[in-house]
């Protein structure tokens, strides 16, 4: 079994008014794994930093580049026109961790998600001002009728 | 734009074959039919932009600093520039540019490991491949060159040096066929690299295509008049065809020009030898053994020449002039030089200096088997059969000449009616090499002799 090291690091937020202690294992991963479900979750790369700066020499020789072969092949995954769609149709932002190459679709597939969650979103707003305006047409109706009726 | 230059050369190819049939109009008519020119489009093999590689729009900052460092040569500067992002987070474009950047340092191995980077993102970067290619010819890995030379061209790169590359290797790794489209290519794309055209004409040579080589040959010949590399293939093409005039012709300009190599005299010689210009011959020959790679195998092919054309007077001279050289020689090989003065002088009717030649060249080599059965051979003619025995019995000890040596002295003691020897010796050859031709038949001949003798003398008794 693979000795287990272990780095510290201050995680500072991103305010930077704030720190604290992180542990992070620096060996015994698999690190390509990592790196894999890193990128396939659409995190950025640099999820990897806290290891790479905590560990320093500790860190397991390698460990970097089966992380980043691992993160590839999950960012490729992860940057299509469909992830970017259904991003978009979520009226969620368009998260900066896409390769030049794949940018293009990934963001088209966004912008397209997001005019549809627009035009969702307006229709909705159209319906319920019909639905106030019905029911305005309604109550009114309902209150010429009854000082008719007096 | 290609099917116009398409259409253009054909026209060009119609206006040539009409010239032709103008210009011979005298001559008999013959028919040719030439098939319509074909036109080939080009395979769709994807858009365009997969093949090239663009800085991504927040990049062309850092890309312009980056320049600039460059422009003032601070590579180290712009690589640690480089090393803070991680590979996936550079545009394709910029990891070439740190490809390159290793490749120009000769970081080799974080080169290559980039490059196929790039590749991994974009497998169609024609750049990529070539570059690539480069980089394994630089560590002797051909066979991955020649991988990524013919990806490059198949993704459509029009670089003369890449397909100038692709078919050396070719050339090297699958034989001339498979180079030559690849070099007519890199000369169509450079028409004045002569590396191209050189290695075009390797190729032809080896493909045997000799009047395509020829052809090629003529039109560079006519525009680097003093290369004496041309020549020199000039004179090889014309020794394919046997045309030895026109090889002379040409070895003796590449001479001229300054060629000197050792076999390049000595074929020249050769040549003039066999076209009966001897006293050039010798010329050459004088040069060539003046050189410090004088070699005596050299002299014993003249001398088996010279010999054969009985040409004793220039074989005398050939001797003289190597005779100047000896001291260059192992004993081995002196003593060889001295069997062919031995050999002359016994044409020379010189038995007495034949003698002395002979004895010479074994105490310089006492194990020269070729000696032993010569100096044999001219002592049995001299009837000193004493001598000759002996010599064929040292010959005996030596493997690589004991069955003409005990041939020799069979033959030896028939001139001395010696048949009882004879055929004992002649019995112990046939058991040892059964399949010798002859030895059979002199066995009978001599046991009919032998019998007869025996007859003979009970007759007389």
């Amino acid at each position: 079994m693979k000795q287990q090291i272990f780095g510290l690091l201050i995680a500072a937020s991103l305010s930077g008014c704030a720190g604290s202690v992180k542990e992070v294992s620096c060996a015994g991963l698999d690190w390509e794994d990592f790196g894999y479900q890193t990128g396939k979750k659409g995190k950025s790369v640099r999820t990897f930093d806290p290891y790479r700066d905590g560990c320093g020499e500790n860190l397991e020789p390698g460990a970097m580049n089966q992380y980043l072969d691992g993160y590839t092949r999950g960012i490729i995954e992860f940057c299509t026109y469909e992830n970017g769609y259904e991003l978009g149709s979520e009226n969620k932002a368009l998260p900066d961790v896409c390769p030049t190459e794949l940018k293009p679709a990934f963001a088209k597939g966004h912008s397209v998600g997001i005019i549809e969650f627009r035009e969702k979103l307006s229709k909705l707003k159209r319906f319920n001002e019909d639905e106030a305006s019905m029911q305005e047409r309604t109550s009114a109706e309902k209150a010429a009728d009854t000082s008719y009726g007096k | 734009m290609s099917i116009r230059r398409t259409v253009l050369a054909a026209a060009l190819f119609l206006t040539y074959t009409l010239s032709l049939s103008e210009g011979t109009a005298a001559a008999p008519q013959f028919e040719i039919k030439l098939g319509k020119p074909e036109f080939v489009l080009p395979q769709f093999t994807g858009p365009y932009q997969e093949r090239e590689a663009s800085i991504a729009l927040e990049e062309y900052e850092t890309a312009e600093r980056l320049r600039e460092l460059l422009d003032a040569g601070k590579r180290q500067q712009v690589l640690a520039e480089l090393e803070k992002f991680y590979s996936i987070e550079l545009s394709p474009a910029m990891l070439m540019l740190q490809a390159q950047i290793y490749f120009s340092l000769e970081m080799y191995d974080k080169a290559e490991a980039t490059y196929l980077e790039v590749l991994k993102r974009m497998p169609q970067l024609i750049r990529a491949h070539s570059d690539l290619g480069q980089l394994y010819l630089v560590r002797e890995q051909p066979q991955k060159a020649r991988h990524h030379f013919a990806r490059a061209v198949a993704l459509g790169s029009n670089e003369a040096l890449v397909h100038g590359q692709l078919a050396y290797l070719n050339l090297t790794q699958y034989g001339p066929y498979s180079a030559i489209s690849s070099y007519q290519q890199a000369a169509a794309l450079e028409p004045d690299n002569f590396q191209w055209q050189q290695g075009l004409l390797a190729a032809l040579i080896q493909a045997r295509m000799y009047d395509a080589a020829e052809a090629l040959l003529d039109e560079i010949t006519a525009r680097k008049p003093n290369m004496p590399e041309l020549w020199l293939n000039k004179a090889t093409l014309a020794l394919h065809k046997e045309d030895y005039r026109r090889a002379l012709t040409s070895l003796e300009m590449a001479l001229l020009l300054g060629n000197e190599d050792q076999r390049n005299l000595q074929t020249s010689a050769k040549l003039h030898l066999q076209l009966g210009s001897y006293d050039r011959a010798m010329a050459l020959l004088e040069k060539s053994f003046g050189r410090n790679d004088f070699d005596i195998a050299s002299v014993t092919e003249y001398f088996t020449w010279l010999s054969h054309l009985e040409l004793w007077d220039d074989l005398k001279k050939l001797l003289d002039i190597a005779g100047k050289h000896l001291g260059k020689l192992k004993p081995a090989q002196q003593s060889r030089y001295y069997l062919h003065m031995a050999q002359l002088e016994v044409q020379r009717k010189r038995f007495t200096q034949a003698d002395q030649m002979f004895n010479r060249s074994l105490n310089l080599d006492p194990t020269n088997g070729e000696c032993l059965l010569a100096y044999a051979e001219f002592l049995t003619k001299q009837k000193d059969y004493i001598r000759a025995e002996l010599l064929y019995m040292r010959a005996d000890a030596l493997s690589s000449v004991e069955k003409q040596a005990q041939l020799g002295r069979a033959q030896l003691y028939i001139e001395m009616q010696n048949y009882k020897s004879a055929l004992e010796l002649l019995r112990q050859i046939h058991q040892k090499y059964p399949d010798s031709a002859g030895v059979k038949d002199n066995i009978e001949i001599i046991e009919n002799i032998i019998a007869l003798d025996k007859s003979n003398d009970t007759k007389l008794r």
